[in-house]
């Protein structure tokens, strides 16, 4: 009981709020309540021109982003263009001179050339290495023929 | 007065408030007929009025080749359009219209003349200006001209491999080709951006705003490799030229694991410029060595061989009498050599080497119609490989079991006539003895990345044709063909071949025209670890030499050696058999 007078009572020299308002004089009131209108109107158009802003930046990051994809496309393209085969063989022939290989010497070094695939075992009997093929007389007759256009 | 005011409703009290029940019934009805049941229709009416929709471009994917180089993609651009409806105000339009000409090189007479030819809508002024003309335009801000982003699609190789890459139309849609089949994959998602405007048309900061961000399309990797393309292309050219022919096809393919490297045919598309209005578009744009069908002819015979091989029936010394000719039992038929020669006995390896039609006959009866046909179904022939593209032509192969069926066509069969079927399915047909007697899916896409999936392609094991044992047999056997035969138009200087010729006869209505053929030849290289399988077939060669052998196996020579070249792969000689040329 005791402590439930105590926490009723207010404590000596404070004022509860709601005599506090009562003694403020009318003129005071109006200014603190217009004076929190204003800031919260004032937060209000802060955070609204903050976010405009913050649209304008991003659609402007957005285009930005488009920009350099397009960008990064168009380079593809022209690394493509560089490499296209015909390019380089102009850039060979034309810019560092190359030619076309007339001969091809083929060099073998000491090493063994890879095995032949083995004939299985059932057909062990070594082939005969077959000569040309015998072709008939008529056939010589018409190579020895001048070519017919 | 109380007299004359009367306590209750009068008729006229009555009417009135039943009228002003009626209306308020009227008003509350016509309210819930606005508010609620016509509620979508007019929420997208205010919307369409307050709301702005700008579209966001979607590129569309990239096809690669096996090296990672782009055969096609797309290129950012814009499309310009006139609003109509705001050049009415003729003094903006002609200043506008000025301003374009300036930055676009056009005609400024003739653009205001456009954009003022009527007063409502957009007309389309250019197509595809390049992105940073297009980006100055859209900085100026120019009265009544709209720029939408679009997209180009570029072919940097030009037309290497036109008929299986393919095109795209205006909408950048694909027509035929990789760009048609892989349409799903390739074609990007738009992005949109809805939001709220003034009454200017600018978006409210602010406002309502919806959006939905654009996917780039996805990527299609091939196992193609542009440089065997270009040296197949460059090759099967001459090969046409030389020999006066109009049109051919070549296939490469990895043997081991039925990825192609090459795929090859003509005629085909030498511009994309007015493509679409070509006369014969159909018959140019279209990847004939999979499409076309065609009689595969002798090299068929190594096929026969296997089959006997692997029924062991034969080996590669089993003997036979070759007569010249052969009559079919119980029929008017006799097929006789290409030649019209007869070599007495001779090895299978010979019957190879000589491309002996009777030797094929001779085999096809001792393997009988019911085995043949079941290695023929085995090895693939007359079915779709399923290689993933549109139009893949199937094959036509009688068996027994078909009406129109006859003991001849056994005979034929054995040598290649009498059916149709693709290059493609013989070079992956006779691939399998190349690869130990296991056939291969062929394939020609190996990756597809999309958005936040890749997919990778791993070869195909199809089945066992032969095995092991007879593959090598028969490989061994096509090795002879080329490297028994030192003239052999086949050989490539400084490595080992393994191959077969075949030539057909062109089929018409009435039979076979006796003047025209086919020439192919399929070859494997190096034989000692095949690389690569070529299949090389010229159709109706005109030049005085119509053989297989005449015109194919040279063709498949050249660029057999220019892509070992280009692949580096070791030479199979040993060092005495080391040629210069």
């Amino acid at each position: 009981m005791a402590s439930a007078a105590l926490r009723r009572a207010p404590a000596a020299g404070v004022i509860p709020a709601r005599r506090l308002i009562g003694r403020l004089p009318g003129a005071a009131l109006s200014i603190l309540a217009l004076s929190l209108v204003m800031l919260t109107g004032g937060l209000q158009v802060m955070q609204a021109s903050q976010a405009a802003s913050a649209g304008y930046e991003i659609g402007r990051l957005e285009r930005e982003r488009d920009r350099l994809n397009a960008e990064i496309r168009l380079l593809e393209v022209e690394v493509a263009n560089m490499a296209h085969s015909d390019r380089v063989l102009q850039q060979a022939t034309e810019r560092l001179g190359m030619v076309q290989p007339t001969t091809s010497v083929r060099v073998a070094v000491g090493v063994a050339a890879p095995q032949g695939i083995p004939i299985p075992s059932r057909f062990t009997p070594p082939l005969e290495v077959v000569g040309p093929l015998q072709r008939p007389w008529w056939a010589k007759v018409l190579e020895s023929l001048p070519p017919v256009r | 007065m109380s007299e004359q005011r009367p306590h209750h409703l009068t008729w006229r009290h009555a009417a009135l408030l039943a009228g002003m029940a009626a209306s308020l019934v009227a008003v509350i009805v016509r309210l819930w007929q606005v508010q609620v049941v016509d509620h979508q229709s007019y929420v997208e009416q205010a919307a369409r009025t307050r709301d702005g929709v700008a579209a966001t471009s979607a590129p569309r994917g990239t096809i690669t080749d096996a090296t990672g180089y782009p055969l096609a993609m797309s290129r950012d651009t814009w499309d310009v359009y006139l609003d109509t409806f705001l050049w009415r105000d003729r003094d903006k339009a002609r200043d506008a219209a000025f301003k374009l000409s300036q930055v676009l090189g056009i005609d400024a007479a003739q653009t205001f003349e456009l954009g003022t030819a009527q007063s409502r809508g957009d007309i389309p002024l250019l197509r595809h200006i390049p992105y940073e003309t297009g980006r100055q335009l859209t900085e100026q801000e120019l009265w009544g001209v709209r720029l939408l982003p679009s997209a180009e699609r570029i072919y940097p190789e030009g037309t290497l491999a036109s008929p299986l890459v393919g095109y795209t139309g205006l909408s950048g849609e694909g027509l035929w080709g990789l760009e048609l089949d892989y349409e799903q994959v390739l074609r990007g998602r738009s992005g949109m951006v809805m939001s709220e405007r003034d009454p200017l048309g600018r978006p409210i900061a602010f406002g309502t705003r919806i959006e939905r961000s654009a996917e780039v399309g996805g990527d299609v990797e091939l196992t193609i490799d542009r440089h065997i393309q270009r040296i197949v292309e460059q090759r099967l050219d001459e090969a046409l030229r030389e020999n006066s022919a109009p049109s051919g096809s070549v296939l490469v393919m990895n043997p081991r694991t039925g990825a192609l490297l090459a795929i090859a045919s003509r005629p085909a598309p030498t511009s994309y410029d007015k493509i679409l209005d070509h006369p014969k578009l159909s018959s140019i744009v279209r990847a004939r060595p999979v499409t076309d069908l065609y009689e595969p002819g002798s090299v068929i015979k190594t096929l026969t061989t296997a089959t006997a091989i692997d029924l062991g029936l034969i080996s590669p010394t089993t003997t036979y009498i070759d007569t010249g000719r052969v009559d079919i039992p119980g029929t008017q038929y006799t097929i006789r050599n290409w030649d019209f020669q007869k070599y007495g006995q001779v090895t299978m390896t010979e019957y190879l080497q000589r491309s002996l039609n009777t030797g094929s006959v001779w085999l096809s009866s001792k393997i009988g119609a019911r085995d043949f046909y079941r290695y023929l179904d085995t090895f693939g022939l007359g079915e779709p490989t399923h290689v993933g593209l549109s139009g893949e032509g199937e094959g036509m192969i009688r068996t027994p079991d078909h009406d129109d069926w006859y003991p001849v066509d056994l005979a034929t069969n054995s040598y290649g006539q009498g059916m149709a079927v693709t290059p493609l399915q013989v070079l992956t047909a006779v691939s399998s003895l190349a690869n130990n007697g296991v056939l291969m899916r062929p394939y020609v896409v190996s990756r597809i990345a999309t958005h936040g999936e890749v997919r990778t392609f791993q070869p195909v094991r199809v089945r066992r044709t032969v095995s092991e044992d007879s593959a090598r047999t028969v490989l061994r056997m096509m090795y002879e063909v080329v490297e028994g035969v030192p003239t052999h138009g086949a050989r490539v200087p400084g490595y080992h071949v393994a191959g077969k010729t075949g030539t057909t006869l062109v089929s018409i209505p009435t039979g076979y025209d006796l003047d025209t053929t086919i020439a192919s030849f399929v070859g494997f290289i190096p034989y000692e670890d095949p690389q690569v399988g070529i299949l090389v077939k010229i159709d109706q060669p005109g030049g005085g030499m119509n053989l297989g052998g005449q015109v194919a196996a040279p063709a498949f020579a050249k660029m057999a050696g220019d892509i070992m070249q280009y692949l580096r792969v070791p030479s199979g000689r040993t060092p005495s058999q080391v040629a210069t040329r």
